[in-house]
């Protein structure tokens, strides 16, 4: 098996059962970024394949001072985020059905959350929320770029977080009132 | 809770978090594409590999060309001077054609054939003061005074590594060796900085590299004409044998005559043996009349000379810009052609030169062009936040009114005014054929022709994207990585400052053929560049 630092110097090279090799060992964690960005599947599908040839013909220009996961996860953020400009009207609109309170997360609530339900919590927000938050919580993006990546203010940014937050708990809240009364 | 908390669990959670993805469809949608790109890259290593290999092979081709005519020139200008020497008295004495061997001169006194090469100096140079001159070699004494391995020398002892004599051969040939003559080039004074008998600089190292006496035997400057003057030194040199004082051999001259007519000989060095012993090269004269009038800008008679030249210069721009012909981007089009100003473009390069004596020229090199351009527009955003405020007054039949407090919809639009530079910076190989014409001795106008081959385009800045968003051109493969072969026609006219250096004004206009966005963008954007270069240039050889 080849070691990361191999496997791109083959890409780079043009070696395609490399290319390939990268495709099956990254693409998992790759389409997590995609769907976290938008609920479709398959819209998730095409983010990450445009997201890879994307990748592919910029391995030339890799150079190995950050870690090549994270450049990759840089650039299929990147595609989702120009996707969802393309596509999403309301990237910027405030959900102003978010509820209004102090925001508290009850450890007994999401202690027992699996990445698949985090998934799940984060699809369920809004398009616009959903960006700021997985860009601030999960990417750790500041603000301020975050407001120039989406186009907007970096005071919209923090708002739109807040309220993402709010949102999230609320989701939080329903969900474990699910799970409960499956319970019973 | 605290939000730090849980966002630790998010990040746990989904750092390492994979979803199952098929990954042979995914490797079936993108391996076309993913060929696409290797093939591109292949293209794009094999055109670097190709062009630095030409590049390398320029060069070597340079310093062969270097090496070769320097040698070329060194045995000619050896050979030709001596020749002319020899030839110069053919006509009394008729010495054999000296042959060269390892700087070396060989006169056969004894062969009294005319050397054939007399006829064409006479025909050549009738003209010159020296025209008619002559050299007589006195061998009347040789037969009485030398013996078969006698060693003759002038009188001028050479102390140094230079000497002059004459030496016979076994069959009783005498040979006038000179070796590692390489003193003596500031002792002569030429009054102008033509050098020695006003020939050319050029030639005035290899001149007296065989004519100068070692400075161990000067013993004076004189004036010429008071050497000329003086009877002792008049028509003849009087060489002596090293061993046998009594072999001496004479060499007259006829030419000290002409040596008066001289303008630029106003000196001559005298030793213990008059430096007129240099005199066998008084056909040199006959070089300075030919060179004399293109002084410092004559261009030695190479076959190659090679170049170095650092230019630098601006051109306009003109943009074309149309709808890909598959595609409805029409409004982009406009927008982008309304809103997109073309700015000036900066050149600057590296070249290469190689020409031919003929005036034909091959030229490479490493260029820099910066295309400019400006984009003004205004940008409309629309903000929707809510706010914390009064939703609604209920009032009830007795008239107390209540009021209702809830999120409100507040919509801001902001407008802004934006402008945004852009930049299009090509790296490019200019292989160009030319032809230079002199027009007289300082100036030369020339036409080229042919391709620049383009490394790399980089961009940078803004374009607008459909529906008037503006996209940083830097984060998107809106453009070709490289545009691949620039066609180029320019003029050029040089004005050479001396011998070496020279200065150069190009006009030119380049066209690209091919459209600087992808395949898939839909509008097709091209450029033609009209504009000016001025260098300087460096001839090395």
């Amino acid at each position: 098996m080849q070691t990361e630092k191999q496997l791109i110097k083959n890409c780079q090279k043009g070696d395609k059962a490399s290319q390939y090799e990268l495709v099956k060992r990254y693409s998992g964690m790759l389409m997590a970024v995609c769907r976290r960005y938008v609920r479709d599947e398959q819209t998730a599908k095409d983010i990450l394949q445009d997201s890879l040839i994307l990748i592919f013909g910029n391995i030339g220009k890799y150079k190995p001072i950050g870690s090549f996961e994270g450049w990759m996860r840089t650039i299929t953020v990147r595609c989702a985020l120009s996707w969802l400009r393309k596509n999403s009207k309301n990237l910027n609109v405030v959900d102003p059905t978010a509820v209004e309170s102090v925001i508290s997360f009850d450890p007994k609530i999401y202690g027992q959350l699996g990445a698949d339900d985090i998934m799940e919590l984060i699809q369920k927000l809004p398009v616009g929320y959903r960006s700021v938050f997985n860009l601030f919580a999960i990417e750790g993006y500041s603000h301020k770029e975050i407001g120039e990546m989406l186009n907007t203010t970096e005071g919209s940014s923090r708002s739109q977080f807040s309220r993402a937050k709010k949102a999230l708990q609320k989701h939080l809240i329903s969900l474990n009132q699910v799970k409960k009364s499956n319970s019973i | 809770m605290s939000w730090s908390k849980f966002n630790k669990k998010l990040n746990d959670e989904l750092t390492s978090h994979e979803v199952p993805v098929d990954i042979d469809v995914i490797w079936k949608n993108i391996e076309p594409q993913v060929d696409e790109i290797n093939q591109k890259n292949k293209k794009r290593r094999f055109g670097f590999y190709w062009l630095f290999f030409s590049g390398l092979l320029v060069v070597g081709v340079g310093l062969f060309m270097l090496s070769y005519t320097m040698e070329d020139n060194d045995d000619k200008t050896a050979v030709s001077n001596i020749k002319d020497t020899a030839e110069s008295s053919d006509k009394t004495v008729q010495p054999a054609s000296p042959v060269l061997h390892n700087n070396s001169i060989d006169l056969n006194n004894q062969n009294k054939t005319e050397a054939p090469s007399t006829e064409k100096l006479t025909n050549k140079k009738t003209s010159t003061p020296l025209s008619n001159s002559k050299k007589e070699v006195n061998n009347n004494n040789n037969n009485n005074n030398n013996n078969n391995n006698e060693t003759f020398h002038s009188s001028t002892s050479t102390k140094n590594n230079t000497s002059t004599s004459i030496i016979p051969t076994q069959n009783n040939e005498k040979t006038v060796k000179r070796t590692s003559l390489t003193q003596g080039l500031t002792t002569i004074s030429p009054p102008t900085q033509t050098g020695i008998l006003g020939v050319p600089k050029t030639y005035q190292k290899q001149v007296t590299s065989i004519i100068a006496p070692p400075k161990s035997t000067i013993e004076a400057t004189k004036k010429l004409p008071d050497v000329l003057g003086n009877q002792s030194f008049q028509n003849t040199l009087t060489l002596q044998g090293k061993q046998n004082k009594a072999a001496t051999e004479k060499i007259e001259f006829s030419v000290l005559e002409d040596l008066k007519k001289l303008p630029s000989l106003t000196n001559l060095l005298v030793g213990k043996t008059p430096s007129l012993s240099l005199l066998p090269v008084v056909l040199l004269p006959t070089r300075q009349d030919e060179n004399s009038k293109k002084e410092d800008f004559e261009t030695p008679q190479r076959p190659f000379s090679f170049a170095i030249g650092l230019q630098g210069g601006i051109a306009f721009p003109i943009k074309h810009l149309t709808d890909a012909p598959d595609s409805s981007g029409v409004a982009r089009t406009a927008g982008r052609d309304s809103l997109e100003k073309s700015l000036e473009t900066q050149c600057l390069g590296i070249n290469l030169q190689l020409q031919h004596r003929s005036g034909f020229n091959f030229t490479t090199g490493l260029h820099r062009t910066s295309i400019k351009e400006k984009m003004e527009y205004t940008h409309i955003s629309v903000n929707e936040d809510s706010i914390w405020g009064l939703q609604a007054i209920q009032v009830n039949l007795n008239g107390d009114s209540t009021m209702i407090y809830g999120p409100l919809i507040k919509t801001s639009t902001t407008t802004e005014y934006r402008k945004a530079y852009n930049s299009y910076t090509l790296l490019e190989i200019p292989l160009l054929l030319g032809y230079n014409h002199d027009l007289g001795r300082k100036w030369s106008l020339g036409v080229q022709g042919g391709v620049f081959a383009n490394l790399s385009l980089k961009t940078k800045g803004f374009i607008l994207e459909e529906g008037f968003q503006n996209i940083e051109v830097d984060q998107q493969n809106f453009f070709k990585p490289s545009i691949g072969l620039i066609y180029y026609l320019g003029a050029s006219l040089e004005h050479k400052l001396n011998s070496r250096w020279s200065m150069e004004l190009s006009p030119f206009v380049r066209f690209m053929p091919s459209d600087i966005t992808v395949d898939n963008y839909p509008v097709v954007q091209k450029y033609t560049l009209i504009g000016g270069n001025l260098g300087l240039k460096y001839r090395l050889f």
